[in-house]
C-alpha cells in the first residue's frame, strides 16, 4: 500500500482526536481524545519508518507509548482529585478560577 | 564492538544524574526515615551539588561538543541554561521553605522530589538534539508540573488548575508530535541538524508539508512558552497552583521552552526561503502577545493573575527580538531571560509573602491585600517597588529597561521598527498595572495584617532578585557578553 494511505488516515485520527479535544467537555473523553491524537503520531511515524528504511521512527513509537502511559496515570490521577472535589468530570463545572 | 557511551558523556550530564539521584533519594528517605527532617534543605543541597558538578566539568561544555553519539547538544548554550534552571530551582526551593504549608502542600517529599524531576526534564528539553529526546524532556518537565500544580491536595483551585494545565499540556505535546512526524516523513531522520541539511534539498512540492510541520511546531511551543494565541491555559493555572510552582513555571519552564524553541526552530526554519514565511509568523505572534498580554493585565484584580497575563507579555517582548536573529536579537532575549526570572521570582516572592498574611481570606493575592503595604512592612514595599518597576522597564529597575532596549534594538537595526514601536507602546500600557499595585502599595489606607516575620532563606532570595534587577542594569556588558557568545554556539 502506498505511504500516502498511512499519512491520510493518521491524519484523520489525528483531526478527529484534535476536535474531540476542543469541542468536548467531559474532562475523560478529552483525554481519550489525546490519547487518539498519540496514536495516530505513532502511526505514520511507522508508516514514515517503513518509507524510508530506517528504525528510528519505531524506537521513537516506543518511547511516545511510555510517555502517553505516564501522562495516563497521572491524568487520570488529576482527574479523581478534581472529582473527589466537585463530584464531577465536566470542564465546565471547574469554573473556581475566572476573572 | 563500540561502546555507546564514554565517561565524558557522563561528565557532561553530571547535574542530571545529581538531580535525579536527589529525586529519588528525597522519596526513599520519607519513607526510611522516622521523624522529622528538613526536606527543604535536601532538596537544595541536590541543587547545589548539581551546580558544581556543572561548574567543575564546565571545561566539557565548548563549541560543537554533544554527548551520546549525538542525541545531545553540550555546548556553551546548554551550560549557560542549566545553570540558569539550576538557579531557579535554588531559589524555588528558598520560596517554597516558609509557607509551603500554609500554601496547602502536605506531601513535601514528593512536592521537591518532583521539583528536581522537573528541572531535569527542562535540561534535556534544551539540551536534546534529536526530535524524540526534544519529546521526553519537554514530557519529564510536564508531566512533573502536572503534578506539582496540583500539589496542594485539598484545594479545588489547585487541583482545577492541575486539570487545565495537563489537558491543554498534553494537547500540545501531541500537536507538536505530529509536527516531528511530519519532519522526520520530510527528511527520514530525527537528528535535529540533519533534518536541517535534508530540508535544504527537499523538492519543491513538499513545501507545503514542510509549512504545516512548522505550524504544528510552533504550536507546541508556543503553548509552553504561553504565547498568544495559547495562552488561555496560562492566567487559571498560575493563579491556582501554589505560589512557588507559579514562579517556577513563569521563570524557568518558561525560560527552557524559549531556550530549546530558539534552538530547534533557528537550526530548522530560519533560514534561507524560509525566513520571510518566519519573520511574517513571528511578527504577528509578538504583536498579539504583547498587546492581549497588556490589555488582559490592565483589569485583574489577582495580582497572580496580573502577573500571569505580566508574563504573557513579556513572552512577546522576547519574540520581537527572534524577529532578528542576525542583528542580536538572541542573545538579547538570553540576556532579557536572566534579568526577567530575577524580576518575576521576586514579584511572586513578595505576592507570596503578602497573600500568605491574609489565610482566611479565599482571595488572598487580591490586589487590596497591598494595601498599606509600603507603612506597614517598608521593606517589602521597598523590594516590590524594585520589582515593579523593573517590570514596567522604569529606573531604578535597570535591568528591564536596559533589557527591553536590547530586545527593540535587535528589531529596529534589522529594519522591523513598526514592530518595536508597537513593543514600546506595550511598555508605556504596562507601566499602568504595574505602578497599580504601588499607589495600593503607598496611597491606600489598609487593615494591618498580622506581621509574619519573614525567614532568612526567602529574604535571602528576594535580596538577590532585587540586587539582580537593580545592577544587571548598571553592569549589563559582562552578561551581555557572555549572551552574545553563547548563542553563537549551537
Amino acid at each position: 500500500m502506498p505511504l500516502n494511505y498511512y499519512i491520510v488516515l493518521a491524519t484523520i485520527l489525528f483531526s478527529i482526536g484534535m476536535f474531540g479535544v476542543i469541542l468536548r467537555k467531559n474532562t475523560i473523553v478529552m483525554f481519550m481524545c489525546i490519547e487518539m491524537m498519540l496514536n495516530a503520531v505513532n502511526l505514520s511515524f511507522v508508516a514514515f519508518s517503513k518509507f524510508h528504511g530506517n528504525l528510528e521512527g519505531q524506537i521513537g513509537v516506543f518511547f511516545i507509548m511510555v510517555v502517553a502511559a505516564a501522562e495516563a496515570s497521572v491524568g487520570l490521577a488529576i482527574i479523581i482529585s478534581v472529582f473527589r472535589a466537585i463530584v464531577s468530570v465536566e470542564t465546565s463545572d471547574s469554573n473556581e478560577l475566572k476573572l | 564492538m563500540s561502546s555507546y557511551f564514554s565517561s565524558a558523556d557522563l561528565f557532561r550530564i553530571a547535574p542530571l544524574v545529581v538531580l535525579s539521584f536527589g529525586a529519588f533519594c528525597l522519596l526513599l528517605m520519607e519513607v526510611f526515615i522516622k521523624g522529622a527532617w528538613d526536606k527543604a534543605r535536601t532538596a537544595g543541597l541536590f541543587t547545589l551539588v548539581a551546580f558544581v558538578s556543572l561548574y567543575y566539568y564546565r571545561g566539557q561544555f565548548f563549541e560543537g561538543s554533544t554527548a551520546f553519539q549525538g542525541l545531545l547538544f553540550t555546548d556553551p548554550y546548554t551550560f549557560f541554561f542549566a545553570a540558569l534552571i539550576l538557579i531557579g530551582t535554588f531559589i524555588t526551593r528558598l520560596l517554597s521553605d516558609e509557607r509551603l504549608r500554609e500554601e496547602g502542600v502536605g506531601a513535601q517529599a514528593e512536592y521537591f522530589s518532583l521539583l528536581l524531576m522537573c528541572s531535569v526534564g527542562a535540561m534535556i528539553f534544551v539540551a536534546a538534539r534529536e526530535l524524540i529526546v526534544l519529546f521526553l524532556g519537554l514530557e519529564i518537565m510536564s508531566i512533573a508540573l502536572y503534578c506539582l500544580c496540583g500539589s496542594a491536595l485539598w484545594s479545588t483551585r489547585s487541583s482545577e488548575s492541575a486539570l487545565k494545565y495537563f489537558l491543554l499540556g498534553s494537547f500540545s505535546s501531541a500537536v507538536m508530535l505530529f509536527g516531528m512526524s511530519l519532519l522526520y516523513g520530510l527528511s527520514g531522520t530525527l537528528v535535529i541538524p540533519d533534518i536541517a541539511s535534508a530540508l535544504s534539498s527537499m523538492p519543491a512540492e513538499n513545501m507545503g508539508i514542510l509549512l504545516v510541520a512548522i505550524g504544528l511546531m510552533l504550536v507546541g511551543f508556543g503553548f509552553k512558552i504561553g504565547l498568544v494565541p495559547f495562552h488561555f491555559w496560562a492566567p487559571d493555572v498560575y493563579q491556582g497552583s501554589p505560589t512557588p510552582i507559579t514562579a517556577y513555571m513563569a521563570c524557568v519552564v518558561k525560560a527552557a521552552a524559549v531556550a530549546a524553541a530558539i534552538r530547534v526552530m533557528t537550526l530548522l526554519f530560519v533560514h534561507g526561503d524560509l525566513f520571510s514565511v518566519w519573520s511574517d509568523a513571528i511578527w504577528f505572534i509578538a504583536a498579539i502577545t504583547m498587546t492581549i498580554g497588556n490589555l488582559s493585565a490592565l483589569r485583574q484584580r489577582s495580582v497572580k493573575r496580573m502577573l500571569a497575563y505580566s508574563s504573557i507579555a513579556h513572552a512577546g517582548y522576547m519574540f520581537v527580538a527572534f524577529i532578528a536573529p542576525e542583528t542580536g536579537g538572541l542573545s538579547a532575549i538570553l540576556f532579557y531571560l536572566v534579568t526577567y526570572t530575577a524580576m518575576t521570582f521576586g514579584a511572586f516572592g513578595i505576592t507570596m509573602i503578602v497573600a500568605n498574611s491574609f489565610p482566611e481570606k479565599t482571595d488572598a493575592d487580591d490586589i487590596s491585600n497591598f494595601n498599606g503595604l509600603g507603612f506597614t512592612r517598608p521593606m517589602l514595599g521597598v523590594l516590590m517597588t524594585i520589582f515593579m518597576f523593573s517590570l514596567a522597564g522604569l529606573p531604578p529597575g535597570l535591568a528591564g529597561l536596559l533589557g527591553k532596549f536590547y530586545l527593540f534594538n535587535a528589531a529596529v537595526k534589522a529594519n522591523f521598527i513598526s514592530i518595536a514601536v508597537i513593543g514600546v507602546l506595550n511598555s508605556a500600557i504596562s507601566c499602568y498595572y504595574y505602578l497599580n499595585v504601588l499607589v495600593a502599595m503607598y496611597f491606600r489606607k489598609g487593615e494591618v495584617s498580622p506581621s509574619h516575620p519573614v525567614g532568612m532563606p526567602m529574604a535571602g532570595a528576594l535580596g538577590v532578585c532585587a540586587a539582580a534587577s537593580i545592577f544587571l542594569g548598571v553592569f549589563p556588558s559582562k552578561l551581555y557578553e557572555i549572551a552574545a557568545y553563547v548563542v553563537t554556539t549551537f
